[in-house]
């Protein structure tokens, strides 16, 4: 569903500075991949993110999502393809302070064609994440965990296949990070494409597929080697607090 | 729920956290609009003012008044031109001229009755100002051609003479006094009100002109010359014609003035538009300021709001907002900061010209316009105001916005 070729991206940092985010990055993800992107910063998975998102345009190459090339497409037609088929989660949750959260999750629905019951959708989403009982709390009244899963609740809503998370745990601890992944976990199991990055291989180990960058470019593509269960984990640390 | 609907419950709870920026925001467009609404107010309530006092004055009557232009009240007595040769020339050489009275007036008269005095100015005129002013009798009878072949020493009272001289008692048939000379009291003329000028048209006495001239102020000359125009006659011309005969009747070279002046309905409504234009354009050029500089303000906060909330506009786009629905948030909040500061403005405003109303002798008048204008305006500069800075936002970089 996710194609990939040869994608180049440069940006310019300064008078003839130029930085080579990606030099040729072709990959296929396919429907119900859970796919982690790894590698050191600066190796480009940000900008490869970016554009997998359409939130950015490469330079050169060919990106095609259900076989559309997405570069001709307009800013309307790609805010609808957002809208539509792709759920953001970012490291910094980027919640609006001053809404609550079942607000925040509704907000891809306010921008959505057809967007039936609003309420009852971002109500929905948030049982998916198990928050429903704190859909009137604000962000600052929410742990990170919880804004996180507040952050994927507002990705599902419009039910999207693809999710793509920029290093959704760099900002929560192990437990936390458990319960973000096991959600994440659990959409994967139910065929939706998850797409993230990350740095730390504990992250990575969850997953089933891992991409290597490095410098821009691909340097490994493997299966995930000893794949472990966020779920199964999210349990081990709830019975070590219990006892 | 739709999204200018959670946008604007958030951009208004945004409000209510930064509550002294948005005082802030809020305060021009209220100055301006307050200022507006003075203007309005002030151009209205003249402008209604002068057309009650047309009324009063006849809105087909024109006034001939010796002295010149700069005189004021019921004429110059120094000046003796004004003649009844000039009334006949009038008369028959102005077509359109309906009916015409010669007036002698002396304002600062004393009139005393029994113990009691005030001060009042006295017409002597002919039966036919009754109609050439609608001045009629409201109680007893009017001056009578009878009256005038005699030199009779009868009067009719202004409403406010009759009150200061025989307070509720009724005046018909009392004596009052004018100068050395007994006059009895025939009528009391019905209230005409306050004229254009602002003078009390029933603080006067009417008296037979022979009456006038002869007994009283022992004068061959007139003070004042009415006529009224017959339907259809323009005004503007009939007067044209009245100064260029008089110019030429008393002999005034190209460039001297007048030793007359003519007031009508026209020369009323030009005095009003004079005396309130000075007012209107300062209160303009502070609502121009106001506005203005509200509108810079208003443009720089939301400047500031939108590199803010960047990483808002970034998630707005990541879930699907297009460019265009971006620009459309922040005009609709830009507007609506705008019509609370111009709700405030337009609150103060009304207090201000009914506070005007209640105290002072400014004619303000309140209407429906200034709030139509008001709000108007408001929307039009929160538009200019945020169009910039909603396009700011719109073209935000997604990319950097989201980075952490």
């Amino acid at each position: 569903m996710i194609q990939l070729q040869d994608i180049k991206k440069k940006y310019r940092t300064g008078p003839g500075a130029e930085v080579h985010a990606l030099r040729g990055v072709s990959l296929t993800i396919e429907q119900g991949e859970f796919v982690a992107i790894m590698g050191p910063s600066g190796c480009g998975k940000s900008t490869l993110m970016n554009i997998l998102g359409t939130l950015d345009r490469p330079d050169s190459g060919n990106y095609r999502l259900h076989g559309e090339d997405v570069a001709v497409l307009g800013d309307k037609a790609l805010s609808r393809l957002r809208n539509r088929r792709i759920g953001f989660v970012f490291q910094s949750f980027n919640l609006l302070p001053l809404a609550s959260a079942q607000e925040n999750v509704s907000l891809p629905l306010l921008y959505a064609q057809d967007a039936g019951d609003v309420e009852e959708r971002s109500r929905k989403a948030l049982e998916l994440v198990g928050l429903v009982d704190r859909a009137n709390h604000r962000p600052g009244e929410l742990s990170g965990g919880q804004q996180q899963r507040v952050a994927i609740a507002r990705a599902l809503v419009t039910d999207p296949e693809i999710i793509l998370a920029d290093e959704p745990t760099g900002n929560l601890d192990t437990r936390a990070s458990a319960e973000v992944m096991a959600v994440l976990e659990d959409l994967a199991d139910k065929g939706k494409t998850v797409v993230l990055v990350t740095h730390e291989p504990d992250i990575a180990a969850y997953t089933r597929r891992v991409i290597a960058l490095r410098d821009g470019q691909v340097v490994s593509d493997v299966a995930t080697a000893e794949r472990k269960s966020a779920r199964q984990e999210l349990d081990r640390l709830q019975k070590e607090v219990a006892e | 729920m739709n999204a200018q609907g959670l946008a604007l419950r958030i951009a208004l709870r945004n409000l209510g956290v930064r509550k002294g920026r948005s005082a802030l925001m809020m305060s021009g467009v209220a100055v301006g609009i307050v200022t507006l609404i003075l203007v309005t107010a002030v151009t209205e309530g003249t402008r209604k003012k002068v057309e009650t006092g047309i009324q009063s004055f006849g809105p087909d009557a024109v006034m001939v008044v010796a002295g010149s232009p700069q005189t004021r009240g019921p004429g110059d007595e120094r000046v003796t031109t004004l003649t009844a040769q000039d009334l006949d020339a009038i008369r028959s050489g102005i077509p359109g001229v309906r009916i015409i009275v010669p007036i002698v007036a002396r304002s600062a008269q004393t009139v005393i009755a029994g113990d009691r005095n005030t001060t009042t100015t006295v017409f002597a005129s002919t039966p036919e100002i009754e109609e050439a002013w609608d001045q009629h009798a409201g109680s007893g009878e009017f001056l009578s051609e009878a009256h005038e072949a005699s030199l009779g020493r009868v009067a009719v009272l202004g409403t406010t003479v009759a009150r200061d001289l025989f307070g509720t008692d009724d005046p018909i048939g009392q004596t009052i006094r004018l100068g050395d000379q007994r006059f009895e009291v025939i009528g009391v003329a019905q209230s005409k009100g306050t004229s254009p000028m602002g003078m009390d048209m029933d603080n006067r006495v009417f008296v037979p002109l022979s009456t006038g001239m002869r007994r009283l102020y022992n004068v061959d000359c007139y003070s004042m010359i009415r006529f009224r125009l017959e339907p259809g006659a323009d005004m503007q011309r009939t007067v044209d014609q009245v100064t260029a005969l008089l110019r030429q009747r008393h002999s005034i070279g190209p460039g001297d003035t007048d030793d007359f002046s003519i007031r009508s309905a026209i020369s009323f409504r030009q005095m009003a538009a004079k005396m309130s234009r000075t007012l209107t354009v300062l209160l303009g050029i502070i609502t121009l300021v106001a506005l203005g500089a509200g509108a810079l303000v208003l443009a720089n906060i939301l400047t500031v709001a939108v590199s803010e909330r960047r990483v808002e506009i970034g998630v707005r786009r990541a879930v699907g907002a297009t460019r265009g629905q971006i620009t459309q948030q922040f005009l609709l909040e830009g507007v609506v900061v705008t019509i609370l500061g111009g709700l405030v403005g337009i609150a103060l405003g009304t207090g201000a010209v009914v506070v005007l109303r209640a105290s002072t002798e400014l004619p303000v008048a309140l209407s429906w316009l200034p709030f139509v204008v008001g709000l108007l305006v408001t929307i039009g500069v929160g538009v200019v105001a945020s169009l910039l800075p909603a396009r700011r936002a719109a073209s935000t970089d997604v990319v950097n916005a989201l980075r952490p």
